[in-house]
């Protein structure tokens, strides 16, 4: 975790409804050294994703009130392209892994989740978008 | 007369006689020369009318017949005529009657060669000519007489051809329609059964032998009751069929059930026609049914699938509502966990939040299981590899085995084959099923488990067999969901199983006893697509 201390932290957008929990995670998640926001649906999620600075990552229930995950996640990538989506669900059969495109495709856990995976699972997802956009920005780019 | 010939009998009727006959002769000396003359003008006048001209082929046959015409005079005033100058004009009749000769033209042609002939007796006998007229005109309708014979006895053969071919054609065309009739009994899919009056088969059709297995020769003339009815025991099936047999019932369709030779019943949908007007011995009643059992059974299945979907909705709605509550738990276990560690670890506290975690791990799995059951994922059908299937399937389970000194091998067929199937699902089946009979294996100490695959002419069968203990109730419903006898089981595992052969198009079996339990799995080898594969 000490390497994510010493640049920015990525900023993470949860979105879910279930408040008590996801604050849970949010707590533990900050722990871990990423600043989280959260958002308990879909259009609150798109006004926040509307703002700057548009956050790192996306980590989002499918069932969401006002807008669903899908939608949240195809507003997400089109604020910023690339940008690193995680799907949590009970739901997972309505999901489909190239439901975005602009990007890699999203990765999805099924609830219940286990944190250490989600954690190590969007540490990775940052981590190689993060390089991916500086091959981008670097003038060296073949 | 007694004796006489068809020709006597003739000449006897103009009273021809041996004076005529001499007459001729002394006629024919002095006309002879003239009838070649006589020949052509015969053949000239013909030439003016088409339908006596279009019996002739050419000019070479027209001298040839004037030939003969010439010839013919002559033998008319030869001075014999016997049975054999008969037979000659009668020949030479039925050559006009063969060529097509319109009779018209055989009357009016005598008259012409009559008219010339008895103008030459006038001019060379002068007052002797009356008796040589009488002999000239009574041997020509002698002629005449036999030549339209053999008209008449072409005619009454012509008729009776007619007749005869009329015959065979009527015959035919009641062969044809009982062809037909016999074609629209035996290839109808329906069951037609007749009855005569004492309620005894006198027709039975193909269909009836498909669907009750009877051959046709064993239930002619044996009552319908007794051969194919169920039990009667309130005797309201014999009424039912008394008064329809005595045209009591109005023609009506009715539901009833029909007792198959190896005694299974089918339900029938039976149409009743009552054909009273027959002879005693005849078809009375006519029964034709349909075999209702397959629309039934596929009725029930459509029941079942549309049942099944609800309740799969219900699932998939379920277990969002387990999985939310659950991911909350498990969250907070984490996070209890983490803070345990922080006050550097009690021991029985973090024990205890394990026991937590598994079970909530094991609830959501039972979620996952549950709805992969009721809420399957449509097949995705690809070719399939036989031979990498069942080694997939075997090297999955191999750590497990090896644990419990189990020995898992494959035996395959010496050709691999490729059949259509949803790989990932087929190999959740063999994996199931050999996870089994590893764990029931080694329940007793290790042993072996053979995975077995043979090729059927439209199927695969692979078993999947152990020399374990056998199952403790072999009768029991283990395809059943919930019913389990596994520890830690969700129950839903040969449920599952069972639920993906079934959709495959295939069937699932169990036979077990002490030291050997097999598992057949039968899969349809679906038909080969159009052009090579």
């Amino acid at each position: 975790m000490s390497e994510a201390q010493v640049q920015r932290p990525y900023v993470v957008l949860l979105v879910d409804d279930d408040l008590r929990t996801t604050r849970r995670m949010a707590d533990m998640l900050r722990e871990d050294g990423f600043a989280v926001e959260i958002a308990r649906d879909g259009a609150a999620a798109v006004a926040r994703l509307s703002r700057s600075p548009v956050p790192d990552a996306l980590v989002t229930e499918l069932t969401t009130a006002h807008a669903d995950g899908l939608a949240i996640g195809r507003f997400a990538r089109n604020q910023r392209p690339g940008m690193p989506v995680l799907v949590l669900t009970g739901y997972p059969n309505l999901f489909h892994a190239d439901a975005f495109t602009g990007g890699p495709p999203a990765a999805l856990f099924t609830k219940p989740v286990e944190y250490a995976a989600l954690r190590s699972a969007l540490r990775d997802a940052l981590e190689s978008s993060q390089a991916s956009e500086r091959r981008k920005s670097s003038p060296a780019k073949t | 007369m007694p004796g006489e010939t068809r020709f006597q009998e003739l000449k006897r009727y103009v009273r021809f006689d041996d004076r005529d006959a001499q007459l001729l002769v002394r006629f024919r000396e002095r006309a002879e020369p003239e009838f070649p003359r006589i020949a052509l003008e015969f053949y000239d006048r013909i030439r003016e009318h088409t339908d006596a001209h279009d019996v002739f082929t050419g000019e070479e046959q027209i001298l040839r017949l004037q030939r003969s015409l010439v010839l013919w005079m002559a033998r008319v005033c030869g001075g014999t005529y016997d049975e054999a100058y008969h037979e000659q004009t009668s020949q030479i009749g039925r050559v006009h009657v063969r060529i097509g000769l319109p009779q018209r033209y055989m009357l009016t042609a005598m008259a012409l060669i009559r008219v010339a002939l008895l103008r030459i007796a006038d001019r060379e006998f002068g007052a002797d000519s009356p008796p040589m007229r009488e002999a000239l005109i009574r041997i020509l309708d002698i002629e005449l007489a036999v030549m339209l014979e053999t008209y008449k006895d072409s005619f009454v053969e012509r008729i009776r051809a007619v007749e005869r071919q009329e015959r065979l054609d009527l015959g035919s065309a009641l062969a044809r329609a009982e062809h037909r009739y016999v074609n629209a009994v035996e290839l109808a899919s329906v069951i037609i059964i007749g009855l005569d009056r004492s309620g005894s088969i006198l027709l039975f059709n193909r269909e009836a032998e498909r669907v009750t297995g009877f051959a046709r020769d064993e239930v002619l003339g044996r009552p319908f009751l007794e051969a194919m009815a169920p039990e009667d025991p309130d005797g309201g099936r014999s009424r039912r069929l008394e008064d329809a047999l005595a045209g009591r019932s109005q023609p009506e369709v009715t539901e009833g059930v029909l007792r198959t030779r190896a005694g299974k019943l089918r339900d029938v949908l039976w149409n009743l026609g009552y054909a009273g007007n027959q002879q005693e011995d005849d078809i009375v009643l006519f029964a034709i049914g349909r075999d209702l059992t397959e629309t039934r059974a596929m009725e029930e299945r459509a029941r079942q699938a549309e049942k099944l979907a609800a309740i799969g909705t219900l699932a998939a709605g379920l277990a969002h509502e387990i999985r939310n509550p659950l991911n909350g738990a498990q969250l907070h276990l984490s996070y209890l966990e983490r803070a345990i560690k922080k006050k550097a670890g009690e021991q029985d506290m973090l024990g205890a939040t394990r026991v937590v975690a598994d079970e909530i791990t094991r609830l959501a799995h039972l979620v996952t299981e549950f709805l992969d059951f009721a809420r399957p994922k449509p097949l995705q059908l690809k070719a399939t590899s036989l031979f990498k299937l069942c080694d997939h399937a075997r090297s999955m389970v191999l750590t497990q085995a090896d644990g419990v000194r189990v020995d898992v091998s494959c035996d395959l067929p010496s050709a691999d084959l490729e059949f259509q199937s949803d790989q990932a699902k087929l190999t959740q089946v063999l994996l199931n099923l050999l996870q089994n009979a590893v764990e029931a294996t080694g329940s007793g100490g290790g042993g072996s488990v053979v995975l077995r695959a043979r090729r059927g002419p439209r199927h695969v069968i692979i078993d999947v067999e152990d020399d374990g203990p056998g199952l403790s109730t072999p009768e029991a419903p283990i395809f059943d969901a919930f019913f389990s006898t596994k520890e830690g089981g969700t129950g839903l595992g040969l449920a599952i199983t069972h639920r993906i052969v079934t959709d495959h198009g295939g069937s699932i079996d169990v036979s077990s006893k002490t030291g050997k339990t097999t598992f057949r799995v039968i899969l349809p080898l679906a038909e080969a697509p159009d052009g090579p594969s």
